[in-house]
């Protein structure tokens, strides 16, 4: 028989009640690389965001008895990391400058790929310093839905809007982030010239 | 022209088949539409391409040594009620139906069993002091299983949705 996702993670959150310590570490390492996606994407932050999927999971684990097992766990676990880097991002006034930082480290330590490499490379980059001036919302629903992890009813569930404005929300925000990429292009343009 | 929502569903694979059908024909006809579709769809697949970030190695090792692990339950008496009552009423089953075998092979025996009136012997049986206290007991144990299994859930639930 076939199991499907949420209910391996019901099961590991049934072995986590009983006080069963290898599924914490099966629960943690299932979902803590989209996790620290998704804080990243909003805190555009490594620490930070390492910090806030961390503080997530023991949000997890102190309130498991309040989990709706018939619910899906993914749903409930990403409002909680959005809602936790959401408050980080309230906390932290100053840009982080991460990307910029590792953007740079990326174009010296790839000089050697060929020249759609590098334009590709170079538009991954661009892609990323526009999401980081796009709004924590903004960036939130594009990371949901590209992620792939979550329809878009669940999408609407995490961010507590209705199906049809996530939907309206996603479109913005990727019409949004497509102007912010155009002036960017157009800046470094520039500057080249 | 299409509106953004309209190509972001075509990109998303959503589209109705006439906007499917108004899109070939833009994109044959205008060459403003083409560039303005090709760089939604570019940032559409540079999104798609986008790749998952990894946490520190040392992620789960860090958080793992922060968790007050839950202590290992046992079962409790209470939990175990279920299971305890329909024990006791398999167990009452076999004997009653142990009892009947042996009273039924040993009728045709030697030995003589009186006759009794059955309308006295149900009487008595009815009017009887221990099954009066089984059955008291019987309604007990169903109170206390549709409390744990029914009602606490409903408010748990209820109260989970509130908060």
């Amino acid at each position: 028989m076939v199991v499907n996702d949420n209910q391996k993670d019901i099961n590991l959150l049934n072995r986590i009640q009983t006080g069963d310590k290898s599924a914490y570490a099966a629960l943690i390492n299932r979902h803590k690389d989209y996790a620290f996606t998704v804080a990243y994407r909003i805190l555009n932050n490594r620490e930070d965001a390492e910090e806030v999927a961390q503080d997530a999971f023991m949000q997890v684990f102190g309130a498991l008895s309040s989990f709706n097992s018939e619910s899906k766990f993914t749903t409930w676990f990403y409002r909680i990391v959005f809602n936790a880097a959401l408050m980080q991002k309230r906390k932290n006034k100053v840009e982080a400058v991460d990307i910029e930082n590792s953007s740079e480290a990326f174009m010296v330590s790839h000089s050697s790929d060929s020249a759609d490499d590098l334009r590709k490379n170079e538009r991954k980059i661009v892609i990323q310093r526009a999401l980081q001036n796009l709004s924590a919302d903004d960036t939130t629903m594009i990371t949901l839905f590209y992620l792939k992890e979550l329809s878009l009813e669940e999408i609407a569930e995490v961010t507590n809007v209705s199906a049809e404005t996530a939907k309206v929300k996603i479109h913005r925000a990727r019409k949004r982030l497509a102007d912010e990429m155009k002036k960017l292009l157009k800046s470094e343009v520039k500057s080249l010239l | 022209m299409l509106t953004d929502e309209q190509i972001f569903d075509i990109l998303d694979g959503c589209a109705l088949k006439d906007i499917l059908s108004q899109h070939q024909n833009l994109l044959s006809e205008s060459v403003e539409y083409k560039a303005y579709f090709e760089e939604l769809e570019a940032v559409h697949f540079d999104l798609a391409d986008l790749k998952i970030e990894k946490p520190s190695p040392k992620f789960t090792e860090n958080l793992l040594a922060n968790i007050a692990y839950a202590p290992t339950k046992k079962k409790s008496w209470s939990s175990q009620l279920t299971c305890i009552f329909l024990t006791a009423m398999s167990v009452f089953f076999v004997v009653t139906l142990g009892l009947a075998l042996f009273y039924f092979s040993n009728s045709n025996s030697a030995i003589e069993i009186p006759r009794v009136n059955n309308l006295e012997v149900v009487n008595n049986f009815s009017t009887d002091l221990l099954v009066k206290l089984i059955l008291l007991i019987n309604l007990i144990v169903l109170l206390v299983i549709f409390d744990k299994k029914v009602l606490k859930p409903y408010f748990m639930n209820r109260k989970v949705r509130l908060s």
